[in-house]
């Protein structure tokens, strides 16, 4: 991966993070009162699911400019979701330690 | 002695057979389709005809039902991915809205100084955003990206919609030499200009290409309903 896809990685986290933010937050406010990991990490799934539906739907042409970086459907997607488990998992571990 | 012919084989993207139909109603039938190097490849059709249909899956965005593509001979999947190979203009705006001019074209490694020799009266744009351009300026560094992109191939979707008409000139010379560079295929329904900088043109028409010699064909074959005088 090249220096700039990674950039454009970054990028396309920071345009379209708000929606998973928001929900990632409403994930840690569920463990904290139920503590069910488990039903979490489903919640975060199913929505991530939902959030990339409608990116595609709704953004549709915006998406050619990590295509014409030469970006493929996995790398995109596959980074998108990995920075977005990884901020779950950061805001999973404050809210155990302030439990 | 004898002399074996020198074949010389030219840079080229080709798209073969492809198929596409969505609720039962075919689009493409088998249509072929070729960006050499050198050359520029002109597409006109009619709305719906699957002009855009055939630049996606020949890009590798779009899933149609049959599509092969060859680099030179050998096939490749998802042409889109491979560093260096082909870049597709969209229709629709794709730069994001909140991106820099001057960091996208940092972001593609384009060459400011040339695009400014070109088109000097853009300077301006460098630190607006994207979303702060009027739609003209917006399509033109989108195409101006994406033509001087580092790339062996390069599909444009109608390029000259919303662009005043002294920069549709400068691109169409800037177009002519990029073509030495790069195999570039362009479809518009501004047909005056394709006929002016195509090397080859086709129509699109019943899911099938064919291929235009002049004005005259576009008349033949429904495209034009009269001849204009230019």
């Amino acid at each position: 991966m090249s220096a700039g896809q990674l950039k454009a990685i970054v990028a396309f986290y920071r345009y379209y993070c708000v929606l998973p933010v928001l929900l990632s937050m409403l994930c840690c406010y569920l463990f904290f009162i139920d503590g069910s990991l488990f039903a979490v990490l489903m919640i975060k799934l199913i929505t991530g699911i939902g959030v990339r539906y409608f990116i595609i739907l709704l953004q549709s042409n915006k998406l050619f400019y990590y295509y014409n970086q030469h970006m493929s459907r996995t790398l995109l997607w596959g980074s998108y979701f990995l920075f977005d488990l990884a901020l779950l998992i950061v805001m999973l571990c404050l809210i155990s330690l302030l439990k | 002695m004898s002399h074996k012919p020198v074949e010389i084989m030219i840079d080229n993207l080709v798209a073969e057979n492809i198929f596409f139909s969505v609720m039962q109603r075919d689009i493409l039938k088998g249509v072929t389709i070729r960006a050499d190097k050198g050359k520029v490849t002109g597409l006109l059709g009619r709305n719906g005809s699957g002009k855009s249909t055939m630049l996606q899956a020949m890009f590798g965005t779009l899933s149609v039902q049959e599509c092969n593509v060859f680099v030179n001979g050998q096939m490749v999947k998802n042409a889109y991915g491979k560093a260096g190979l082909v870049n597709y203009l969209p229709r629709k705006p794709y730069l994001p809205g909140r991106l820099k001019v001057a960091d996208a074209l940092k972001q593609f490694g384009s060459d400011v100084a040339y695009i400014l020799l070109w088109f000097p009266e853009v300077e301006e744009d460098l630190e607006k955003r994207i979303n702060e351009l009027s739609g003209g300026r917006e399509r033109l560094w989108s195409v101006l990206i994406l033509l001087l992109a580092n790339t062996r191939f390069t599909l444009l979707d109608e390029p000259f919609t919303h662009i005043m008409p002294i920069h549709i000139e400068r691109l169409k010379e800037l177009i002519s030499i990029k073509k030495v560079d790069k195999g570039i295929i362009i479809t518009d329904h501004m047909y005056r200009h394709l006929l002016e900088i195509s090397n080859s043109l086709y129509l699109m028409k019943d899911g099938k290409s064919i291929y235009i010699r002049d004005k005259q064909d576009l008349v033949l074959h429904g495209y034009l309903s009269f001849l204009e005088s230019d």
